[in-house]
């Protein structure tokens, strides 16, 4: 029996791989093209910014009664959705926390319409149901015994926070307004920035102290992608919609910047 | 044919006598013997292959136990089996060379003669030019052909003056010459009581003092040589 | 000297090769895309400045506690005979298991402020861990524990304990057949089960913002930093990117070399 030549002939090595990788991508396209679901069918694809998760469900209720079609709902962190709409992510609607997206997404991806403040989200200082800290006002902010938690810098909450409060002796920047509210439900801080809307749906925090809303605050605005995306944003507008918003607590408009 | 000066003497270890009366029961093989060792006893066991001749070692260096019965070193119970508790090997004083010798691969050939905490540097310099040891004292045990291994696993366990000396073929990778050598040792004054495991009928009577063999673990014969 | 084998079957070069690629590739777009001129003023930033400081910090530490805590651990587990024992290694596993992020949070169910033993070390002993680079540390043994013990382990069952039993019967007590015979013996494994764990708690991000929080200087390590920076500031991301790349690969290519048995 001959043994093999020590080295192995480069072409065989070639055609070797070429089979390898072709097979390689064939699987791998076939994986992709079960996980992966682009086409919802009739559905609405909409991407929302991660403090509506809770209104999206009654707004997509109020849409399909009215008889839209079902809408499927990707939530997440402004930026982060921008970010995959950019990287070419199928989506008809996108409703954003802050409108200075939707210019990032030219050249790629330009909307068709923006119904832009729709609606607005004012920022509120909240504290565990309990107030563990005691904190009564303004100046427990800038308290250094106390554990105080925001939204990262980068996201539409974080930014609106710092232009708000400014300098604070902070201890954790989270990832997204939900992870503030988590830390602030679950006793984990003693006090935290978050959205109004935060505050009326989880019952384990409270606001700090009363104040009215004030700006500056987060505006809401609604871009569709595609036309099918083009009803949605007229339903946002409509009496409906705007009853919807209001009782999860987002304000009708909101008051220009600068406002007390 | 040279006199060798004697050993020194160790800090411990008188030779021991043993007493095991017993049973134990390891997968097929079913080891029961009655055995009384003089101190300062050779005893050379022999035996097909299966015996029990290797269990037998491990059971008095400690390694096994027993099912039933008793074994005694040195008049004192080092095994019981109504007792959950038994002297554990590294209080029996013992000195164990196995068959495939098991030498500490990290450790020179000096420092593996010396490992016992009972090994006195006088003892191990002894051992080491006794066994022709002292050219290779600072090599590995991967760098040492298979005889002088086998003569650093036996320098190993005489080094920490043992009251019972257990040897599993000690010399099958030996010449003449070194196999010499060793039965000196063996036969030393003051040496330690001993049961040696051996195939070769010479070696067993040239130093035994008794010969006993085993089959299918029972000892079906005993004698002097 | 070692000769590779000259019969080596095709077929399995040919995965290993895709395997390669595989790995590979990934790094490559990175290094293809990093902003190579403004990396020097990048590198400059005092944000990435500090969350190497605290990524090597953590990690460090982590891997000192995953050393003393694991070793025990995985010499147990090879080596004695314990009730349950197939319990006791599902519960080493499932940190591995575990995505990060839910092992994060369960550490704060069990270690923060309102948390099983957490409200205890708040009350009695004014310890708090999340929020703190105390509890990037925890974070990152909790989920670098496994790879130490598991390949510690290994060894110790390879290795077998004959040695340690001729080592007995030479009259060496436990402890010192465990100092003279085991450790020696078990040093390769160690380094190299250790480099794993403090690979893996560099890299660690999901046990660590949700139990340690974010927050630079403090908490903020290489992963965390990287991800803010995604959002806001790509091009800082891919600096940081291959700051962690290069520190992983400064640690990891000398030592495994080092650390290959020699017998």
């Amino acid at each position: 029996m001959n043994l093999p030549a020590r080295r192995l002939p480069g072409t065989a090595i070639l055609k070797l791989l070429t089979v390898g990788l072709v097979t390689l991508g064939l699987l791998m396209g076939g994986a992709c093209s079960l996980l992966d679901d682009d086409s919802n069918g009739d559905r609405l694809t909409v991407f929302v910014a991660s403090s509506l998760t809770d209104v999206i469900s009654d707004l997509a209720t109020a849409w399909e009664s009215a008889g839209g079609p079902g809408i499927v709902e990707v939530v997440g962190g402004s930026n982060h959705l921008a970010a995959q709409l950019r990287d070419g992510a199928p989506a008809d609607v996108f409703i954003t926390a802050d409108a200075a997206l939707l210019e990032l997404l030219a050249p790629d991806r330009v909307p068709i319409a923006v119904l832009d403040r729709f609606a607005a989200n004012h920022l509120v200082v909240a504290v565990p149901i309990d107030d563990p800290a005691g904190i009564h006002g303004p100046a427990d902010l800038q308290r250094t015994d106390t554990i105080l938690v925001v939204c990262v810098i980068g996201v539409p909450c974080g930014d609106t926070s710092f232009e708000r409060y400014g300098d604070l002796p902070i201890d954790s920047y989270e990832p997204s307004v939900r992870a503030v509210v988590a830390r602030l439900a679950l006793g984990e801080a003693d006090l935290g920035i978050v959205y109004a809307t935060d505050v009326a749906a989880e019952p384990r925090i409270t606001a700090a102290w009363n104040e009215p809303p004030a700006c500056p605050c987060v505006a809401y605005a609604a871009a569709a992608m595609t036309e099918r995306g083009r009803p949605f944003l007229e339903f946002l507008e409509s009496d409906r919609a705007r009853d919807v918003l209001t009782t999860h607590g987002f304000a009708r408009e909101a008051a220009p910047p600068g406002s007390p | 044919m040279r006199t060798q000066p004697d050993l020194p003497a160790g800090a411990q270890g008188r030779p021991k006598a043993v007493d095991l009366t017993g049973r134990l029961v390891r997968g097929d093989l079913v080891l029961d013997v009655a055995l009384s060792v003089q101190p300062g006893e050779i005893v050379a066991v022999v035996g097909p292959n299966g015996a029990g001749k290797t269990t037998l070692l491990r059971l008095m260096a400690g390694l096994e136990r027993l099912d039933d019965g008793r074994l005694l070193l040195g008049g004192l119970i080092v095994d019981d089996a109504t007792d959950p508790g038994h002297v554990a090997s590294h209080d029996r004083c013992v000195g164990w060379v196995p068959q495939d010798r098991l030498l500490f691969p990290h450790l020179s050939v000096a420092a593996n003669v010396g490992f016992s905490p009972g090994a006195t540097p006088e003892r191990v310099d002894h051992l080491l030019n006794a066994l022709d040891l002292r050219s290779i004292a600072d090599r590995r045990p991967s760098e040492c052909s298979g005889g002088q291994a086998q003569r650093v696993a036996v320098a190993r366990a005489l080094a920490g003056s043992p009251g019972l000396l257990l040897l599993d073929e000690p010399s099958t990778a030996l010449d003449g010459a070194s196999r010499q050598r060793i039965h000196e040792l063996l036969g030393a004054d003051d040496h330690p009581t001993t049961l040696l495991v051996t195939h070769d009928p010479v070696e067993a009577a040239g130093i035994a003092d008794r010969i006993i063999e085993l089959d299918a673990g029972r000892i079906v014969a005993a004698g002097t040589p | 000297m070692s000769r590779t084998p000259t019969r080596a079957p095709r077929s399995i070069l040919v995965v290993a090769l895709l395997g390669i690629a595989f790995l590979a590739l990934p790094v490559v777009g990175l290094l293809q895309r990093a902003p190579w001129s403004s990396l020097d003023d990048l590198l400059g930033r005092r944000a990435v400045l500090d969350a190497l400081r605290v990524s090597l910090t953590v990690s460090a530490l982590a891997a000192a506690i995953v050393l003393v805590l694991g070793t025990p651990l995985a010499w147990m587990l090879a080596r004695v005979d314990i009730p349950m024992r197939r319990l006791v290694r599902a519960l080493i596993v499932l940190p591995m298991v575990l995505p990060p992020v839910v092992g994060g949070t369960a550490l704060l169910f069990a270690l923060g402020r309102r948390g099983l033993v957490g409200q205890w070390l708040d009350r009695w002993f004014d310890i708090t861990l999340p929020f703190t680079m105390a509890g990037a540390v925890v974070a990152a043994t909790f989920v670098a524990l496994p790879f130490y013990v598991m390949t510690v382990e290994g060894a110790l069952r390879t290795m077998g304990d004959d040695l340690e039993q001729i080592a007995g019967t030479l009259g060496a007590s436990p402890l010192t057949v465990l100092r003279r015979i085991t450790l020696p013996r078990l040093l390769p494994a160690m380094g190299a089960g250790l480099a794993l764990a403090w690979a893996r708690a560099l890299g660690e991000f999901g046990a660590t913002i949700t139990f340690a929080g974010n927050l630079p200087g403090r908490t903020r390590t290489l992963p965390l930093a990287t991800f803010q920076a995604l959002e806001s500031d790509p091009e800082a991301a891919l600096a940081l990117s291959l700051v962690l790349l290069a520190v992983s690969l400064v640690v990891l290519l000398p030592t495994r070399d080092r650390w290959l048995p020699t017998r």
